[in-house]
């Protein structure tokens, strides 16, 4: 048997008491200066509360009862006959490993659960509600893009007739909920976006880089399938998931920010490829040539080869959109059997080019 | 030998005046810790904040010693984790989806009905720090434990949230003049519901005592605000000025120098104004210290406004010129500030305290955690 001088408190009073330790076999005895046996710890309920400065406090079962040892081989000696309490490091260790396995259930969890999630958000918001919500979020755009609706410059009666009737003829082929709406606005970007509610807006710079009608056509098409999917309000609810989690969870940092964004950016990629096969669909029905759209990727993919659209190719990982490479494979694979398809004539394609004046 | 000591304290039936407090944290093992978690927080995204937090309480805790015997820190970083999960998915998800789709409602035409609601939003989140600050507190005291008995907290957080409301709503119409009646208001609550093990703080502190610091303090705000409206009113027109200086033309040098001066003198003003704030705080502290009682005891404050405002400017400056890596010296050198001037009046005989028997959260700090709130 070994001994040693430890301080007792009995979790009753705040007394401090000197007292023995006597170390047997199953358990510990806590002895008090007049002999007496005033405590007996079983090892197999004893456990570590802390340790540092050459002391040792340990707790017992369903006591608040509390042992501080005071010689260092105290430990040593005790953890022979118990090893299952843990020590300091164990103790971080453990939490070290708990804490990221915490980290990747909680990763993967939000990717599995808050798309699953944001769809089920998505098909209890009425259409209405999705409409007003998109009227807000497209005055919003324009507001961001010109002081007010009337400077926008890209309304010339002309051109607006051509792009109204193209999407009118698109409209009699995708069977979505909502009415469209196309603006364009005037800025260099080459790109296009779908609103919730069906609001579409294209950006000049893609119809300066369209050299046909049909790449135009393939393009609107694409936005049309985003709006019929609501895929618009599907990010929204989406991003509202992520960034609450990303905020909260993680304490907004920049890690967390970053996995928050390829969060985002991986979904997205998803829903622009569903909305390139759709877009496929509404144009044959439409019985416009695919070839329009396929051109349209593969002038985009030699840009992004010659490294004009960005100096660094993005990482696919990285990119809200498939590679073009891959959209122009897909749009050449499915391509419309006829390519004898609807098409603007020579004049209203000029005018629709020059929808934003000269 | 520091047994004995207070042994011998302990029999002496005269009050005298005795250290409270002795502070053992070291800087560099608080470096430790500080570099491992952030390690730590940095590979889980955060996520370790919990445990983190949990290792560094456990750390100081265990330093602090009271009347000759060390706290201990009883939380765990899982309690931290479950508090935060509850109060996230609850409390604060369900919560700010709402909003979030009443905005998305309202978006596009109703610009009033949103202002009600982001006002309505900024209420809530005062009064759900309160609450966290209440809750966060009952918490760490259920998690203190000194001589093997804790202390805790009774009295409730929502009430406490609300008083936080009604505080800052008086304090912001009377322009900060009410500020000392309503921190009073507040510590008392704060003082009056905490227990160490059977028995509960007294807390008597005196208003007016406050306000003859406080005034100081607000006649310089008031100076500071009286200056700037002056000055901001002797310049002829702030459009003017920009239009000509963006369109190349050179504008009166007169105007220009009575604007540099006024942003020179706003900026600089902020100064003395805060500072002044950490003298009123620091002789703040001490009358709340000197006026709180226990057991028999009262406690007894020597630190002076000044002390407190070099302890704070100081530690600042160490932090910032360190880019945080002196952090460990700065809560050290906070403990130390609380080790020199904090004392007590009694026999020091507690041996007829006896076990709390108030009950204990299983989780908490989640709100806490998520507002930000508490610090340490």
């Amino acid at each position: 048997m070994q001994t040693f001088d430890a301080t007792y408190y009995d979790g009753q009073t705040a007394v401090r008491h000197a007292v023995t330790v006597h170390l047997y076999a199953e358990a510990l005895d806590i002895v008090d200066a007049d002999g007496q046996v005033i405590d007996q710890w079983s090892y197999q309920a004893i456990n570590l509360s802390d340790q540092g400065g050459g002391i040792t406090r340990l707790v017992v079962k369903d006591s608040a009862a509390r042992l501080v040892l005071t010689a260092p081989k105290a430990f040593q000696a005790l953890k022979k006959r118990a090893p299952n309490i843990d020590s300091q490091k164990q103790r971080t260790l453990r939490n070290m490993g708990l804490s990221v396995a915490v980290t990747v259930t909680l990763i993967l969890g939000a990717y599995v659960s808050i798309p699953l999630m944001a769809s089920a958000v998505v098909a209890l918001i009425p259409y209405e509600t999705e409409q007003n919500i998109g009227r807000g979020y497209a005055k919003d755009i324009q507001a961001l893009f010109s002081k007010d609706e009337k400077s926008n410059k890209c309304t010339v009666d002309k051109g607006v007739k051509a792009l109204n009737d193209m999407m009118a003829y698109l409209a009699t082929h995708s069977f979505g909920p909502f009415a469209y709406q196309v603006k364009v606005i005037d800025n260099d970007m080459v790109n296009a976006m779908a609103l919730p509610g069906g609001h579409i807006f294209i950006f000049r710079g893609l119809i300066d880089k369209a050299e046909s009608s049909d790449e135009l056509a393939g393009v609107l098409a694409h936005e049309m399938a985003h709006v019929d999917h609501r895929h618009g309000l599907h990010g929204v609810v989406r991003g509202f998931g992520f960034q609450m989690l990303s905020d909260m969870m993680f304490g907004g940092n920049v890690m967390g920010n970053l996995s928050n964004l390829m969060m985002m950016m991986s979904h997205s990629r998803e829903a622009e490829r569903q909305a390139d096969i759709d877009a496929i669909a509404i144009l044959r029905r439409a019985n416009i040539s695919t070839a329009g759209i396929a051109r349209f990727f593969e002038r985009l993919k030699d840009k992004e080869d010659e490294g004009k659209v960005s100096f660094f190719k993005i990482p696919t990982m990285l990119s809200s959109h498939p590679a073009s490479d891959i959209r122009e494979a897909l749009a050449r694979e499915i391509q419309s059997p006829s390519s004898m398809g609807w098409t603007l004539s020579d004049i209203q394609w000029q005018n629709l080019k020059a929808i934003c004046g000269k | 030998m520091e047994t004995d000591v207070s042994n011998d304290l302990r029999r002496s039936t005269v009050p005298q005046t005795r250290a409270l407090i002795q502070s053992h944290v070291a800087g560099f093992d608080l470096l430790k810790i500080y570099i491992v978690n952030l390690i730590l927080m940095v590979l889980t995204l955060g996520i370790y904040r919990f445990w983190g937090k949990t290792r560094l309480r456990r750390y100081i805790w265990g330093n602090i010693e009271i009347m000759g015997d060390r706290l201990e820190y009883s939380g765990t970083g899982k309690e931290l984790f479950i508090g935060f999960l509850v109060v996230f998915f609850l409390i604060l998800f369900p919560l700010f989806a709402v909003i979030s789709i009443v905005d998305g409602l309202l978006a596009g035409d109703h610009e009033q009905a949103r202002l009600v609601l982001a006002a309505a939003q900024g209420l809530i989140i005062v009064f759900l720090v309160g609450v966290a600050f209440f809750r966060a507190r009952r918490y760490r005291l259920t998690r203190t434990h000194w001589r093997g008995i804790y202390s805790s907290q009774t009295g409730s957080s929502v009430k406490y949230g609300l008083m936080v409301i009604a505080s800052y709503g008086v304090t912001l119409l009377t322009l900060g003049l009410a500020w000392p009646v309503c921190s009073v208001w507040l510590k008392r609550y704060e003082m009056k519901h905490t227990w160490v093990g059977d028995e509960p703080f007294g807390f008597s502190p005196s208003v007016k005592k406050l306000y003859r610091s406080f005034l100081v303090v607000w006649a310089i705000g008031l100076l500071y605000m009286i200056t700037v409206s002056i000055m901001s009113m002797n310049l002829l027109d702030f459009q003017t000025i920009f239009k000509t200086t963006s369109e190349g033309t050179p504008s009166n040098p007169e105007e220009i120098q009575a604007l540099i001066n006024m942003i020179f003198v706003m900026y600089l003003g902020l100064i003395p104004i805060g500072l002044a704030f950490l003298w009123y705080r620091g002789r703040a502290y001490n009358h709340f210290i000197s006026s709180t009682q226990f057991h028999g005891h009262t406690l007894t404050s020597t630190n002076t406004g000044f002390g407190f405002m070099w302890l704070t400017v100081s530690n600042s400056l160490l932090v910032f010129f360190t880019v945080g890596l002196a952090l460990p010296w700065a809560v050290k050198r906070y403990l130390n500030f609380v080790e020199r001037h904090v004392g007590l009046v009694g026999d020091g005989d507690f041996s007829q305290l006896l076990q709390s028997t108030q009950d204990r959260p299983s989780h908490g700090e989640g709100l806490a955690d998520a507002f930000d709130v508490g610090g340490i």
